[in-house]
């Protein structure tokens, strides 16, 4: 990455071709007082040194000033850094010109990297290779004119570029090159630099010493360093380049800075750090960064985050009960700031093969949409039956009562399935609406609708749904119509939401003795003591294990069922629906959380 | 045999002997080569991770670090030996002789000296060093250099778990200015204090790696402090002016008398910045010395530097000192 040449004292030879002084082009505007400074302060210094009898020091100051004029106005420009290889160098000083001799004194007083204009320049580089190895020496550009030199050993490193220097150079020992010089802020400074000291300040003192001073305030200041720790560092990272990728001026740097964002935010979710993920992107937000809309800068990090590793990755840590809760809420912070990946997970949600992956994918849908839910609708509308199932399961992971007016509708859809889901949707967003929807739902047609609906007010706990539920189990002629399972779901219910009063007519209904056990009274017997069973009292055991060794057989095995049961709560509070995709099941034993979604049966 | 160059020209250098004066107050010979072995092995453990990372290979975090580890000790121990060989900036290892950029090592070297000098611990250092080594990391990735700090964070996140590297992969997107706004105005204690001390080592490596005087260290501070303190975290910039004297490690000075040597370790005492110690290599007369001659301006009030000057042009190269 360096010149390497030996200082050459070959004098110039007749005929050359190359620049002196004279042909040096002069110098665009704000370089002239950088050569005139730093050409005088050589030329000072180089005519001390010759009083001190130092040799060819006079000489050598010329092409140091030549160098010094040369430097600053490739730095002007901006230039792509080019390098003259050792070998073919000290090959081609032999038929240096004076102009060469120049160059050779550049090489010797340590021009590394020989800058080259970006862009316009770049054809010239290889139409200047080219002529060189023709050897040639080229005339047409005034840019070019300055470097009558042996460039043959120019490679530039960019792969298109290397590839086309590297065919010009064939046969040649190449060398590496530095693709530019100093940018940004250090650009900013060499330009300072240039202007000479306490130019750019003139209002500043240019006592040394006095610059140094710290005062009494930087004493202080230096004894209470602290150092970022590496999550504050993780997140002012990620603002920086959110901040980079949004009002950069160049697209190119945005959009890369958005992809490096997507790097990060990949990097954080696999090493499973959401909570710095969810500090920086919290703050952009609040920073206003982030806007309401998904800003272009994100589109990235969406697609990181919605592949499918990432999602079930999110999901899995929503669905852990066992996950850290810092780290779940982190999670679900994260997730509510990117409303624009809705779409892309209801993509993934449609590929995916298994229902546990759907499940963990749904999750993430949860908290994603969590914001504003409308826009599962809108994804959901015009598509087939099972989109809008998948949507109300979302719908009721989300669990707010924002979801109710667009749960509503779905109680009436054409299709059993999505009301089945919706029934259970509705049965996890405790509200009041939603315990009335359930009892409409209570009437449904259909006998899976009714009974998830059943199921999910025994979910909801709302006791607001007692009254109808007796009005059915005790009114309604067509209920005795009903299949067993169906009624006896009914009466677990009854029995879980059960309040005083109904615990004692429940009671009333188990020991009302009849003369003949037969009949619908008979039945209703039997449906008290089921519900006696999941109403947790321990009355109820008492009067359940009377029953239990009764004479009548299916009073009997009510009670011991209920018994069973009631023991089974115990252990268990909890009621959700666990069965399979529409095949009800009757309310036996508590299931886990993580057992109620069943989507695989109806997906094909 | 171990080659560098300067900014300012080719260095082939070889292992002498040295000659010490008794009465020489030159740094110990063994810790100078302590110094050199673990600044090559840094140079080398860079550019083992730089080729990795162009290769796609998997990076040694835990070499890295090691190294970082051990720069922080050995400054703790002797600062001196390290921040001379920052003058060297590119450096070729045998036995494959290739080039190296010693930046990146320089700017941990400078990052670590200064961090010690504001009083931050040894754990705290680490990261700084690491933050440091690593900043350019994306140079090596990316020939967009407008980009090049974006890209180094992609490539520092693939060395290792995000809890070691978090801070380096922030100084890296930081240290450049991606966002390129007005300048702004850094007043004291503004800045995380890693940040402004990479930012400030950056600057000085970057800028002493210009050829002749244009680099010169003692310019390079003087301007740093003189244009562009607003650019830098004052006082941070200022405790490195101290740290560094008014003729920096590596300049090459002119002394009242006429000898010309090369600034080796600058003097600690705040009243005494512009008498730092001198490694002699022309006598009055201009010849070159023998051996080594050592003049310590803290001990030697009868002389001082009148002048520093651009030594590619008098054909001195300042890492030779720090190498040999």
């Amino acid at each position: 990455m360096s010149l390497v040449s030996e200082p050459t004292n070959q004098p110039p030879r007749a005929g050359t071709t190359g620049p002196g002084a004279d042909d040096l082009a002069p110098s665009p505007g704000g370089v002239a007082a950088a050569e005139v400074s730093v050409a005088s302060k050589v030329c000072s210094a180089f005519e001390r040194a010759a009083e001190e009898k130092y040799s060819s020091v006079r000489a050598e100051a010329a092409a140091v000033t030549l160098t010094r004029t040369l430097q600053a106005w490739l730095d002007e420009h901006s230039f792509l850094a080019i390098q003259v290889a050792p070998d073919g160098f000290r090959a081609h000083r032999t038929r240096l010109t004076a102009g060469s001799e120049v160059a050779a004194r550049l090489a010797a007083a340590g021009i590394r990297e020989l800058l080259f204009k970006c862009g316009v320049e770049r054809r010239e580089i290889e139409h200047l290779i080219a002529l060189f190895q023709d050897g040639e020496t080229p005339q047409a550009s005034p840019a070019l004119r300055l470097w009558r030199i042996d460039f043959d050993h120019v490679v530039v490193r960019t792969a298109d570029e290397m590839a086309t220097a590297g065919a010009a150079t064939a046969g040649l020992r190449a060398a590496a090159v530095v693709p530019a010089a100093l940018t940004g802020e250090h650009a900013e400074l060499v330009r300072l630099f240039d202007a000479g000291p306490g130019q750019a300040t003139a209002t500043q003192s240019t006592d040394w010493r006095h610059l140094i001073a710290i005062g009494a305030d930087g004493r202080s200041w230096i004894h209470r360093l602290q150092v970022v720790t590496s999550e504050e560092a993780a997140s002012r990272c990620i603002r920086r380049i959110a901040m980079c990728a949004e009002r950069d001026p160049d697209p190119v740097v945005r959009a890369s800075a958005a992809k490096v964002l997507g790097d990060v935010v990949e990097t954080l979710v696999e090493q499973r750090r959401v909570p710095w993920l969810r500090d920086a992107l919290v703050r952009l937000r609040a920073g206003g960064v982030a806007g309401q809309e998904t800003p272009a800068w994100i589109e990235p990090s969406l697609q990181r985050l919605c592949t499918e590793t990432n999602a079930l990755a999110l999901g899995a840590v929503l669905d852990d009960p066992n996950a850290d809760v810092e780290e779940k809420t982190a999670v679900r912070n994260v997730l509510a700031t990117l409303p624009g990946a809705v779409e892309p997970l209801g993509l993934l949600l449609e590929k995916l093969a298994t229902m546990e992956a759907r499940r963990l994918v749904c999750q993430v849908l949860a908290a994603v949409s969590a914001g504003d839910p409308r826009v599962l609708i809108t994804q959901a509308a015009g598509r087939p039956w099972f989109v809008a199932r998948n949507v109300a399961y979302v719908l009721g992971r989300i669990g707010d009562p924002g979801v109710l007016p667009l749960l509503a509708p779905w109680t009436r859809h054409e299709d059993e399935r999505v009301r089945i889901e919706t029934a259970r949707a509705l049965g996890r967003v405790p509200a009041a609406q939603s315990t009335e929807l359930l009892g409409a739902m209570l009437e449904d047609a259909d006998v899976r609708v009714r009974q998830s609906a059943v199921w999910a007010l025994a979910t909801a706990g709302d006791r607001q749904a007692l009254p109808w539920l007796r009005a059915i189990l005790f009114e309604d002629r067509t209920f005795r119509t009903r299949t067993a399972e169906e009624r006896d779901d009914f009466f677990r219910t009854y029995g879980r939401l059960a309040d005083d009063a109904t615990f004692t007519e429940l009671l009333e209904q188990l020991t009302q003795r009849q003369l003949l056990r037969v009949g619908w009274q008979s039945e209703l017997r039997r449906g008290a003591a089921i519900a006696l069973g999941e109403t947790g009292r321990p009355e109820a055991a008492k009067v359940l294990r009377e029953y239990a060794a009764g004479r009548d057989r299916k009073l009997r095995e009510a009670c011991e069922l209920a018994l069973a049961s009631f023991e089974g709560r115990r252990a268990v509070p909890n009621f959700t629906d666990e069965d399979g995709w529409c095949q009800p099941a009757r309310i036996g034993k508590a299931p886990r959380e993580d057992q109620g979604f069943g989507l695989e049966a109806d997906d094909a | 045999m171990l080659e560098g160059t300067s900014a300012t020209g080719a260095l082939t250098l070889a292992r002498t002997t040295s000659v010490v004066s008794n009465s020489s107050p030159a740094p110990s010979a063994g810790k100078r080569a302590a110094a050199r072995r673990l600044y090559v092995q840094a140079v080398t453990a860079y550019e083992s991770a730089a080729s990795a990372l162009q290769r796609g290979a998997g990076i040694d975090l835990d070499a890295l670090e090691r190294i970082a580890q051990r720069t922080v000790d050995a400054m703790r121990d002797d600062a001196a030996s390290l921040v001379g060989l920052t003058t060297v900036k590119s450096l070729a290892v045998p036995p494959a002789q290739r080039f190296m950029q010693t930046h990146a090592v320089n700017v941990m070297v400078h990052s670590v000296s200064l961090a010690l000098a504001v009083g931050i611990d040894r754990t705290s250092c680490v990261p700084i060093a690491l933050a440091g080594l690593l900043h350019d990391l994306g140079r090596d990735a990316s020939v967009e250099t407008e980009e090049h700090g974006l890209a180094g964070v992609t490539a520092i996140l693939r060395t290792g778990p995000i809890e070691r590297v978090a801070h380096a992969a922030w100084i890296a997107v930081e240290h450049q200015e991606e966002f390129r706004g007005p300048v702004r105005t850094i007043a004291p204690g503004s800045e995380d204090p890693s940040l402004g001390i990479v930012r400030i080592a950056d600057a000085y490596d970057d800028l002493t790696a210009r050829p002749g005087l244009a680099g010169s260290p003692d310019l390079v501070v003087a301007f740093l402090l003189q244009a562009t303190g607003a650019r830098f975290e004052p006082t941070l910039l200022q405790r490195f002016a101290q740290l560094l004297g008014i003729y920096p490690p590596g300049t090459t000075v002119r002394l009242a008398e006429g000898e010309i040597g090369v600034v080796v370790r600058p003097n600690p005492a705040i009243a005494k910045l512009d008498r730092p110690l001198v490694r002699v290599l022309r006598d009055s007369g201009g010849l070159s010395v023998p051996g080594e001659e050592w003049i310590d301006l803290d001990t030697s009030p009868a002389t001082r530097i009148v002048e520093s000057l651009d030594p590619s042009i008098l054909g001195i190269s300042p890492p030779d000192v720090f190498l040999r």
